[in-house]
């Protein structure tokens, strides 16, 4: 705070002019006492010279912050819908349904998203827009048989009502068929939990959910590799419709969110018809057996030794996915190789893991 | 240039007891002495002729020995307010009352010195006060306020040094003077032609140049702001 000492020239409200000795005019804040015009003052100068100017600064950078936080806000991905087609991809959807994240989870899906731009595109037309690509690349056969695994994954519980599965699935179908492919499709809802569990063994989460539902479900969205074989499509589609009609598309499909334990309870009450093996572990061993699977087929059943057990534990610490995401290379290398898209039914899978 | 440059070396060395001094002094003050006592009566006085001229002569040179620096009065608007005290006094005496002096109660005031002594001071704040509304009025009449000369008042110390010289440059110059009374414009051109000053620094303290200019150039009238803004004071001030 300088003192500066004038001649008041002008009294206002709440503040005067001075005309300095050095010839300068200031406002400065009005004495409290009385003044006249032409006495001199010793005046404090004015605080508002420099919070002024300061407080407008601070408005803007809040302005321009909170703008930042809504922008963040809203581009916010609040659920993730996955599509595994053979490439796997991603896409993160924001508050307005938005595409406002889009990752390949392999090779195949991030060299076909660089194929396309779908940030900011609205969920429908993003998936039409991969359908689309992954058509023209030829990762889906107009021929043969495809599958469509679609994983929805609410990140933000608030958000989950802008989700619609039967909406997706239809605007997956309407691609196709205007493409002239035709394949299952399928729409699944993930947790949260496994997709992060999913990205952590470095699967797409409908891979992943495959391979949680058991050995003998394998097989069906992973687009295997000793696929393909003429003979075998009967076996394969029946499998498939097998899939579809129990699994994906039913009443019952919906992973629940509280996930793994129903769905235990789920695959443990169907058994005893399948084999029983989530049960009783020894039998699955057998069951394993009995398909022809021999030692190198993941040992699911350690991981599931007891049904009680929490659902974290129960997936095991990641240390053990090692080993799959080794064969899941192998598998992705497999397809690369012969570009099938049909699905595996469960020996060919055995097959395939036997690879 | 002003007349308070040398005025005030002349008023110490008289005050000193230089009489050499005091004659200078009282010889360059008769012209305002001549106006001071003019106005007062409102009408032309003349040397020789009229007594209230000796009467002022005598109350300017009463004021060189009564001045105090301290009161933050200036010598002149001192000096003035004795002459119109003593002409006062003397009108009264003739009874010859003109218009323009003060009522009884002023009269009564003035009987004791003491209360002389303060009475002064409380008209010299008048007269201030009249001063700087007359200076606001002729500021107006330029579409200058206060508030634009707080806002292009020169901020900068270097700054402000140039514009109060091309001030004082131009309040010197009659030719300019009239010109710039004349149009209301400041002949910027001619300015920076003479002084060699940027036109866009003159242009941008325009408003200040001219409020300065017409303080020094108005010297007599504004005798209180003009001996508070000198441009070697203001220099002096800031050692």
């Amino acid at each position: 705070m300088k003192q500066i000492t004038g001649m008041v020239v002008e009294l206002k409200e709440k503040t005067c002019v001075v005309l300095t000795r050095s010839g300068e005019f200031r406002e400065v804040p009005r004495p409290s006492r009385e003044v006249r015009l032409g006495e001199e003052i010793v005046a404090k100068t004015a605080a508002a010279v420099w919070w002024k100017p300061l407080l407008a600064a601070a408005s803007v950078f809040i302005l321009l912050w909170a703008g930042f936080l809504y922008y963040g806000w809203s581009n916010e991905a609040v659920a993730y819908v996955g599509l595994d087609i053979n490439p796997s991809v991603e896409l993160g959807v924001n508050r307005r349904l938005q595409v406002c994240e889009a990752s390949g989870l392999d090779a195949e899906g991030r060299a076909l998203l660089q194929k396309v731009a779908l940030r900011g595109l609205p969920l429908d037309e993003a998936i039409t827009a991969v359908l689309t690509e992954a058509v023209s690349g030829q990762y889906l056969n107009p021929a043969g048989e495809n599958v469509i695994l679609t994983t929805v994954t609410v990140v933000k519980e608030q958000s989950r009502a802008i989700l619609d599965r039967q909406q997706i699935s239809r605007c997956i179908q309407g691609t196709l068929n205007r493409s002239g492919v035709r394949a299952e499709v399928a729409v699944e809802e993930a947790p949260a939990e496994v997709r992060r569990q999913a990205r952590e063994a470095g699967l797409s989460t409908g891979k992943y959910l495959q391979r949680l539902r058991g050995p003998e479900k394998r097989g069906l969205p992973v687009p295997g590799g000793a696929a393909g074989l003429p003979q075998k499509n009967a076996a394969v589609r029946e499998e498939k419709e097998h899939f579809k009609t129990r699994e994906l598309t039913g009443p019952g499909k919906e992973f629940p969110k509280g996930a793994p334990e129903k769905e235990e309870k789920e695959a443990g009450k169907k058994g005893p018809e399948r084999g029983g093996q989530k049960e009783l572990p020894k039998e699955n061993a057998g069951e394993n057996a009995q398909n022809g699977l021999d030692e190198i087929q993941p040992p699911f059943q350690s991981r599931f030794p007891e049904k009680k057990r929490p659902p974290d534990e129960r997936y095991g610490p990641n240390e053990r996915y090692g080993s799959d995401r080794k064969q899941n290379g192998d598998n992705d290398r497999t397809d690369q190789a012969d570009q099938v898209k049909v699905k595996a039914g469960k020996k060919m899978s055995t097959a395939k893991w036997a690879i | 240039m002003l007349p308070f440059e040398n005025l005030e070396k002349e008023l110490k060395k008289a005050r000193s007891g230089d009489p050499d001094a005091r004659e200078k002094l009282l010889e360059d003050l008769r012209q305002f002495v001549l106006q001071t006592a003019s106005h007062l009566c409102r009408r032309r006085l003349e040397w020789g002729r009229d007594d209230e001229l000796s009467i002022a002569y005598l109350a300017v040179n009463e004021a060189i020995d009564r001045y105090r620096e301290e009161r933050q009065v200036p010598f002149l608007a001192y000096a003035r307010l004795l002459v119109k005290s003593r002409l006062t006094d003397y009108l009264r005496r003739e009874a010859r009352v003109p218009l323009l002096l003060d009522s009884e109660e002023t009269a009564a005031a003035l009987d004791a010195s003491r209360a002389r002594e303060e009475h002064w001071v409380r008209e010299a704040a008048l007269e201030r006060e009249e001063e700087i509304k007359e200076f606001n009025s002729l500021l107006n009449s330029y579409g200058i306020s206060f508030a634009d000369l707080v806002k292009c008042s020169p901020k900068h110390a270097d700054t402000r040094r140039v514009l109060l010289s091309v001030a004082g440059y131009l309040s010197a110059r009659r030719d300019l003077m009239s010109s710039l009374v004349r149009t209301k414009k400041l002949p910027v051109r001619e300015l920076a032609e003479l002084t060699g000053v940027n036109p866009k620094t003159l242009e941008r303290g325009r408003k200040y140049i001219i409020a300065v200019a017409l303080i020094w150039h108005h010297c007599a009238d504004f005798l209180y702001l003009c001996s508070y803004l000198r441009p070697v004071a203001g220099e002096e001030e800031k050692k």
